[in-house]
């Protein structure tokens, strides 16, 4: 059995763990650089649609009292880790799936599963004050559905099992393929193309047709829906195959200047990626663009620079990144994002030694690169850095109304009376 | 050629006796957190709980996980508003009580909540 506790309205709930007077209210919080939402509280969900853009929606918010956060993702992924943490104690074999969402197997587990699953919820909302709902099923993709199904329905007290689902067929004939987990907007046009609206029908259609006319995936997915296991938990604790840091600035970039320094802050954060998976880097590949509105000129464009040996050592990361930044670097263009790559990676002990470097010093590198990680991650990120990354960032991304770091950084604390 | 200065590895002398008993450092979070998953940081600002330690500027270690007891100090939400007081019972009803005479006892509401219970305090000389 496989069960999915996925957070409700997660950033919005993090925000309300420490600020009581956002209860019961609509909240709504932002993407970076304010730009439209990504998270809302059930309250706000009436009113203000996924994904809306900030700017259009202002008098929607003022006229029923929305509260507007930017994104605090600082808290929300120590949250997450917390409730990874309280999941764990449960479980042994569980998936992190996204920042909100783990699936994790119920086998060999003792006692009934529904009451399992209520005893963690509890806890989880008892110790971090986020409430979950948890679905449980033969296979991944019912469990999303029963996730869904709990979350809808408040008798269920959080948790659904897809055996106590009285009548499945008749529940599927009303369920929309496009709600279906791994089926997207353009399989679920043309499944609707073909006939196919509800999961009903895409649960019984044949199975060789959807192999021919969709692919592989889409044929788990329908055996899936039949109770037969086909997507197996993933192992998420494994290394990250590519890393990538990027973000949009807070303000037009015209100058090469203020580039590099995105460029060598982004770098910087993807370099901690790395350095938390104990793991080498080949490429540096960067991309740079314009805002897309077209009057003021469209620009975009990527660079991948090779390093000469796989490394971890950021000197070398960050002069790739502007030895990449330089070569597709145009002035007279008003960017508005850079994006950093890192490819190629490997764990250290398989680095190949490129023979003509065989004087690249890795162990004194190493010994730095440690030393480094260590003190920021023990003073907080960027306490000491390579000084191309700036200090003033003008550039920075615009997060007016965020809340404090309240779980991570000692001058952000909750003030209580 | 170059000639270090010295032979830093070289050990002259007897061995120190207590060399078989260095065991960690002490660590003052696994001292003071046992639940790390539910365990937050607040400060203080106010003073009603000075005659139990709590100043203002006080860090209080609280550990929402906890099942909160009679003479329990909790975090509480109050009106939307968080504190810091001492739970306990006053003609069978919940009350929380300041450590401080110039405040009054607060009786507790049913939309009232205990945030969680305070483990330990941090007080900076």
């Amino acid at each position: 059995m496989i069960a999915l506790v996925d957070c409700n309205n997660f950033f919005a709930s993090c925000e309300r763990a420490f600020n009581p007077k956002l209860k019961d209210k609509p909240v709504v919080i932002l993407s970076s650089n304010d730009g439209c939402v990504i998270s809302r509280s059930s309250e706000a969900k009436k009113y203000i649609p996924m994904g809306a853009p900030a700017y259009q929606y202002e008098e929607e918010f003022n006229k029923h009292g929305i509260a507007v956060l930017s994104a605090n993702f600082t808290l929300y992924a120590d949250m997450s880790n917390r409730i990874n943490k309280i999941t764990r104690q449960y479980v042994a074999d569980i998936e992190t799936y996204s920042i909100d969402e783990s699936f994790f197997n119920l086998k060999g587990i003792p006692g009934d599963y529904v009451e399992r699953c209520r005893a963690l919820r509890k806890e989880v909302l008892k110790s971090t004050g986020i409430p979950v709902s948890i679905g449980i099923a033969p296979t991944k993709t019912l469990a999303k559905i029963c996730n869904h199904y709990a979350k809808d329905n408040k008798d269920t007290q959080g948790v659904f099992l897809w055996s106590h689902l009285s009548n499945k067929d008749e529940f599927l004939k009303k369920l929309p393929v496009e709600h279906v987990w791994n089926v997207g907007y353009k399989i679920s046009k043309r499944l609707n193309e073909s006939g196919i609206y509800n999961t009903y029908q895409l649960k019984t259609a044949d199975y060789t047709w959807i192999r021919k006319a969709f692919s592989v995936n889409t044929l788990r997915t329908v055996t899936e829906l039949n109770e037969i296991p086909c997507f197996e938990l993933e192992n998420s604790n494994g290394p990250r195959r590519n890393i990538m840091s990027s973000q949009s600035f807070g303000k037009s970039v015209t100058t090469l200047n203020e580039l590099e320094e995105a460029v060598s802050t982004y770098t910087t954060r993807a370099w901690d990626k790395l350095m938390e998976q104990k793991s080498a880097c080949g490429y540096v590949s960067v991309g740079i663009r314009t805002s897309y509105h077209k009057d003021m000129g469209f620009y975009s464009n990527y660079y991948t620079q090779a390093l000469e040996v796989s490394t971890w050592y950021l000197p070398d990361l960050i002069a790739a990144g502007l030895k990449a930044l330089k070569n597709i670097y145009k002035p007279g263009f008003n960017y508005k994002k850079a994006s950093v790559f890192l490819l190629g990676i490997t764990a250290r002990d398989q680095v190949n030694l490129n023979l003509l470097n065989t004087d690249y010093n890795y162990k004194k590198y190493n010994k730095l690169m440690s030393v480094v990680e260590k003190i920021n991650n023990e003073n907080g990120s960027e306490f000491i850095k390579y000084a191309s990354v700036g200090i003033q960032k003008k550039w920075r991304a615009k997060s007016e109304k965020r809340s404090q770091a309240y779980t991570t950084k000692w001058s952000e604390l909750l003030t209580i009376n | 050629m170059k000639i270090p200065l010295f032979f830093n590895t070289i050990k002259a002398g007897f061995p120190s006796p207590a060399e078989d008993f260095i065991e960690d450092k002490l660590n003052l979070n696994h001292f003071l957190i046992e639940h790390p998953a539910s365990t937050f940081f607040v400060k203080v600002s106010g003073d009603s709980m000075i005659n139990a330690g709590i100043l203002p500027g006080s860090i209080l270690i609280v550990d929402r996980s906890l099942d909160p007891h009679n003479n329990s100090t909790v975090v509480a939400v109050i009106d939307s508003e968080f504190t810091v007081k001492r739970l306990g019972y006053l003609k069978n009803e919940r009350y929380l009580f300041p450590e401080n005479p110039k405040y009054k006892p607060i009786k507790l509401k049913d939309s009232d909540e205990i945030w969680g219970v305070v483990t330990a305090i941090i007080t900076q000389l």
